[in-house]
């Protein structure tokens, strides 16, 4: 292998430092920071090593609201997404392959979270464009019977904005997967087979696609497990995602709460890290 | 049927593109009412000559994201060369993913103490520091795969014909690698354009970046400068896409 002989004649030790001292060391040191944070052995509250906070975190049925919700969501996006995705590159792929539609694809990729939130905040709201619709179209009578979809029990908004800027990323995502697998031609020479059309969509489009998708599909929900914005602006006080939870922690006047934070941190940190070594591990299988 | 439905789909990914402009300049678009009163330029006008800060906003967010995206991609690029020769190169490029996976208002609060200790909190260098810190994994991983065995002929044959190393680089490998630099450095830009969370958290709400301006409107229940704000925010990178698709976009996976 060529990286064999380049490495082992040009292997620069400061640089790969360097890299490490960038990447690795201010995760590694911020995280060792925290669980002596959380043991009660730095910070404001240092006062010996103490598992207070830990239990405290263990405990409070808050923590796995928390993370159960926040999993839920990755997961809900990531399945609706994909299915949406699919269906437009398999509906419409040779369309939007090249020309006009080909860039408006894209489009949605320029809208950061943040902007996502607060259409989401402006449309989906009580007085928002679509209850105006539904008053305009005689659906609704007034605004005290237009649905709750920001900042609802079942987290319609959040689910709604995480989609619109996950589902368009997947879409340019199985078109790119479309053209470099030579979908089209694999699908057309499955029918002339005899492969009926939904035969031809289930057991070669889907698994050609998915399986190259996988890996990506994966980290997209260790991304969105961490949602911050849409969640912030768009969620409701209490289940809240893990990340808004940890922020709102470090950001309560009550200093107590702040070792707490650390824990959620590191549990945070523990469930990515081992969500990330599983796919890495996979794609290296691959 | 299916050309109705594609246009229908091509519209719905058009409408936010449509929208913020037409909140920005309504005079006033309160329920019931399904389109703006009016329409004026006197929200731009206030925005930009007020107090408001988002001219300076603007200026502001692009140095800011152009600083990061130039030292990620440069910083990329040469350590992605190292990660990419090494015989550990697997085990690199998963240390690389850890950092960017991680959530960045999350790994800010990880940072925080440090920046605090440092003095670098509530300032733009801390900003700088914090996102290249976040991203820089990022430029490691992008140029990792672009280092490949045909890039490394190449250098090895202007060795063997007698160039320099610095000949190499200034007259083979960046000139090769031109296109994954501009894609790396515009979407490392776009990432740091992009970031809130960490923003905010390092910048103590003291760096009014373009995405922390837009958040201080929306707390302030003003759409209109809250439109004004996200016009500004979504339409650069739109015109970066449509000036070259291919460029921004082409290695997004």
């Amino acid at each position: 292998m060529w990286q064999t002989v380049f490495s082992s004649q040009h292997l620069n030790r400061f640089g790969l430092a360097v890299f490490l001292a960038l990447t690795l060391l201010p995760l590694v040191a911020g995280l060792s920071y925290a669980l002596a944070y959380s043991l009660g052995l730095a910070g404001a509250l240092t006062s010996g090593f103490t598992l207070t906070y830990w239990a405290l975190v263990l405990c409070a049925s808050e923590t796995w609201y928390s993370l159960a919700l926040s999993v839920g969501i990755a997961a809900t996006v990531v399945v609706v997404s994909t299915i949406l995705a699919m269906s437009v590159v398999l509906a419409w792929g040779s369309w939007l392959d090249n020309g006009m539609p080909g860039y408006l694809m894209y489009l949605p990729l320029a809208i950061p979270p943040l902007t996502a939130a607060f259409l989401t905040f402006q449309w989906l709201g009580k007085s928002g464009l679509l209850a105006r619709t539904g008053v305009f179209a005689g659906l609704i009578s007034d605004l005290e019977h237009a649905p709750e979809l920001i900042n609802d029990p079942w987290h319609v908004g959040i689910l709604v904005t995480l989609t619109a800027l996950t589902a368009p990323f997947f879409s340019v995502l199985f078109l790119q997967y479309r053209r470099a697998e030579n979908l089209p031609q694999l699908m057309q020479v499955a029918q002339t087979l005899g492969a009926s059309a939904m035969q031809t969509v289930w057991r070669v489009a889907v698994p050609v696609l998915l399986r190259r998708a996988l890996p990506n599909l994966g980290l997209s929900g260790i991304f969105l497990f961490g949602a911050y914005e849409a969640p912030l602006l768009l969620g409701r006080q209490s289940p809240r995602m893990i990340s808004v939870l940890i922020a709102q922690k470090f950001r309560k006047f009550n200093i107590s709460d702040v070792p707490q934070a650390y824990v959620l941190t590191l549990l945070y940190a523990g469930a990515v890290g081992l969500a990330a070594w599983w796919i890495f591990r996979k794609m290296k299988q691959k | 049927m299916k050309r109705t439905l594609l246009a229908l789909f091509l519209a719905l990914l058009v409408l936010p593109f449509v929208y913020l402009p037409l909140l920005s300049l309504a005079g006033n678009w309160r329920y019931p009412r399904l389109l703006p009163e009016g329409l004026s330029s006197a929200n731009w006008q206030l925005a930009l000559t007020s107090g408001s800060g988002v001219g300076s906003s603007l200026w502001l967010s692009v140095l800011l994201s152009a600083g990061v995206a130039f030292t990620v991609t440069i910083g990329g690029f040469v350590l992605g060369k190292m990660v990419a020769a090494h015989t550990q190169r697997t085990r690199f490029q998963a240390i690389a993913y850890l950092p960017f996976a991680f959530s960045p208002v999350i790994y800010a609060y990880c940072l925080q103490f440090f920046f605090l200790k440092a003095d670098l909190s509530g300032s733009i260098l801390g900003v700088v520091v914090a996102q290249v810190l976040l991203l820089l994994p990022f430029g490691v991983l992008f140029f990792s795969s672009h280092w490949d065995e045909r890039l490394h002929a190449m250098e090895q044959l202007t060795r063997t014909l007698g160039g320099s190393r610095r000949d190499a680089w200034r007259r083979v490998l960046i000139p090769v690698s031109q296109p994954a630099l501009l894609t790396a450095f515009f979407q490392s830009f776009l990432l740091s354009w992009f970031d809130y969370g960490l923003t905010s958290v390092i910048g103590l709400g003291q760096v009014p970046t373009l995405s922390v301006l837009v958040w201080q409107f929306i707390g302030e229940a003003n759409p209109y400068f809250a439109a004004i704000g996200s016009c500004l925010l979504v339409f650069p990178p739109v015109i970066l896409l449509f000036i070259n698709k291919k460029i921004v976009f082409r290695k997004t996976v």
